[in-house]
């Protein structure tokens, strides 16, 4: 019964991708873990040997070694931590006040004609104003300090959420309305049915378009005009001369930039369940 | 009880559709002229005409959502001042609340008309059955395939017992072989419902498949050029399409059709050369 063959076992060789390539997914990550191991290579190169190319120049650049040694130190210090808190206080109160404003105002502006008439052209005069643009302004208008971060907060993020907001109420196709008038709803319910599901996918993104710039112009109006925050802290840092402790301000400004943005967006997505459905 | 619930049965009411002399025109555009239409109770009736004739605009009249300029739409016996849940509406796509599940969908009307939420969802799966699609009630519609929307579509309508379901052009989108099923569907959820129906198309087969009476249109300004009764035995045999009459009807809605493209035709060409 058992062939007198031999089962020669053949080397493995690896076969072509149909494609024609053999770079294969292990490969990619390593290249990309690669690239990334370069470039702080280059940069703990450049700092230790204080490049000075002319137009620019390392000689006072912290070296990545450096900047590690400074974040363990930081990050267990309650200096740090309270400048922080500092921060995540204006980000969240401006841009919930720009979330709860500007959503509002999108609605009504969205669905009125009259109100688009009436309340867009003051904005619209406003809107190429940079939010960081207004911290001069900020400080004459609001004698307390901190309202007049919660003020940059909120510009930063007004526009993007109400522009989202409208657009994304006026994209809401003619039928899914018609449909919903047809079936009795009366106007509230189909605000309420129709109108808002139908531009939150928009609402969401503008969202969290809006809490990125949000952290932008805080730190600008920090570092310009703050007594505490993490903005302020990495200028305080660099008048102090403690150079890495102006990279490892920058580091947390992005983590909590890009946290914070992906929280947004994260409890957005979940508050659509049908997003993203599609036919099987 | 769950196993063999009572067939819906819509009480066919007393009172018509009537569509009087009805006038349509948007700025200095007329789209439909003195268009005279009445629709006894339970008929089904197909608007035929190119597109462009303004068949969907008389459609939107009926529905409530275009104002007439002259004339008037009285349904069961009340002027059509707006839109209403005694005239369902079927379009052919972007029907459907796609944030809504299928159960969700169909029970808005019912909900609308303030029924607490376990009876509006009973009534729901009622005609979610009806239109054989109990499987998918969570469902979002983005997980349907165009013939199975179209069908939540049909039930959303028919659950608040309409006078009259208006249904545009709903299997244009449609690939051929599901249009041919969804047509034999229509007809079987009809026949059980017992409801009128206003159907507008292009499609002189799918007009003469599915109607008592194809009303043929005339291109813009639209108004009645034609009304034939279609004498074809009910339910549709399979090879309805083979008889004479279907052969005599289409050849007459064709022929009328085929004009009108031609008078059309040469009014353009006088206004643009």
């Amino acid at each position: 019964m058992v062939a007198a063959e031999h089962f020669s076992v053949k080397p493995r060789t690896p076969r072509r991708d149909a494609r024609g390539s053999l770079y294969r997914v292990s490969s990619r990550l390593a290249v990309r873990i690669l690239s990334v191991a370069v470039c702080l290579s280059l940069w703990q190169l450049a700092s230790k040997f204080h490049f000075d190319f002319g137009v620019i120049t390392f000689r006072n650049i912290p070296a990545p070694t450096e900047v590690a040694q400074s974040a363990l130190v930081l990050l267990q210090s309650p200096k740090l931590a309270s400048h922080l808190r500092y921060s995540l206080m204006r980000i969240f109160s401006g841009f919930l006040l720009a979330a709860l404003s500007g959503v509002t105002l999108g609605l009504i502006v969205g669905r009125s004609r009259a109100a688009a008439d009436l309340l867009m052209p003051p904005l619209e005069l406003l809107r190429p104003i940079p939010a960081v643009a207004w911290i001069p302004m900020a400080i004459l208008m609001f004698p307390s300090s901190e309202v007049s971060m919660i003020f940059i907060t909120f510009m930063g993020a007004l526009f993007p959420i109400l522009l989202s907001t409208v657009h994304g109420v006026v994209d809401i196709d003619d039928r899914l309305i018609a449909s919903a008038r047809s079936l009795g709803a009366g106007r509230a319910a189909i605000l309420r049915e129709v109108i808002i599901p139908g531009a939150s996918p928009s609402i969401v993104t503008g969202l969290t378009i809006g809490m990125g710039t949000s952290w932008f112009c805080l730190v600008t109006a920090e570092m310009i005009s703050g007594q505490f925050g993490i903005g302020y802290y990495t200028w305080e840092s660099y008048t102090l001369q403690n150079y890495a402790d102006i990279v490892v301000g920058m580091t947390l400004i992005g983590v909590f930039g890009m946290a914070s943005s992906w929280l947004v967006k994260a409890c957005g997505t979940l508050a659509m369940p049908w997003y993203g459905a599609r036919a099987a | 009880m769950s196993t063999s619930a009572p067939t819906p049965q819509i009480q066919v009411s007393h009172w018509s559709t009537s569509i009087e002399h009805l006038t349509v025109q948007f700025a200095s555009y007329v789209a439909v002229e003195d268009f005279d239409l009445r629709i006894a109770p339970g008929e089904f009736v197909c608007l035929l005409g190119p597109s462009g004739c303004g068949k969907s605009t008389v459609l939107n009249t009926v529905a409530g959502f275009v104002q007439p300029s002259e004339g008037r739409v009285v349904v069961d016996g009340a002027p059509v001042r707006g839109p209403g849940i005694d005239r369902g509406m079927v379009f052919q796509q972007y029907s459907l609340f796609p944030w809504k599940t299928v159960l969700d969908n169909v029970a808005f009307g019912p909900r609308m008309q303030g029924l607490p939420r376990a009876h509006a969802y009973l009534k729901a799966r009622q005609y979610i059955d009806l239109v054989g699609l109990s499987r998918f009630s969570k469902h979002y519609p983005a997980m349907l395939s165009g013939g199975m929307q179209q069908r939540v579509g049909i039930a959303r309508a028919l659950v608040n017992h309409p006078s009259v379901l208006l249904m545009d052009e709903p299997f244009g989108a449609l690939d051929a072989q599901t249009r041919s099923s969804m047509q034999e569907n229509l007809l079987r959820i009809w026949a059980q419902v017992g409801n009128t129906v206003l159907f507008v198309t292009h499609d002189v087969d799918e007009a003469i498949y599915l109607a008592d009476r194809v009303v043929v249109m005339s291109a813009a300004p639209g108004r009645v050029l034609a009304d034939i009764a279609i004498d074809l035995p009910r339910p549709r045999p399979d090879d309805v399409f083979a008889h004479a009459f279907f052969a005599e009807a289409k050849r007459k809605c064709l022929r009328l059709i085929r004009l009108e493209s031609r008078r059309t035709f040469e009014l353009a060409k006088g206004a643009q050369w």
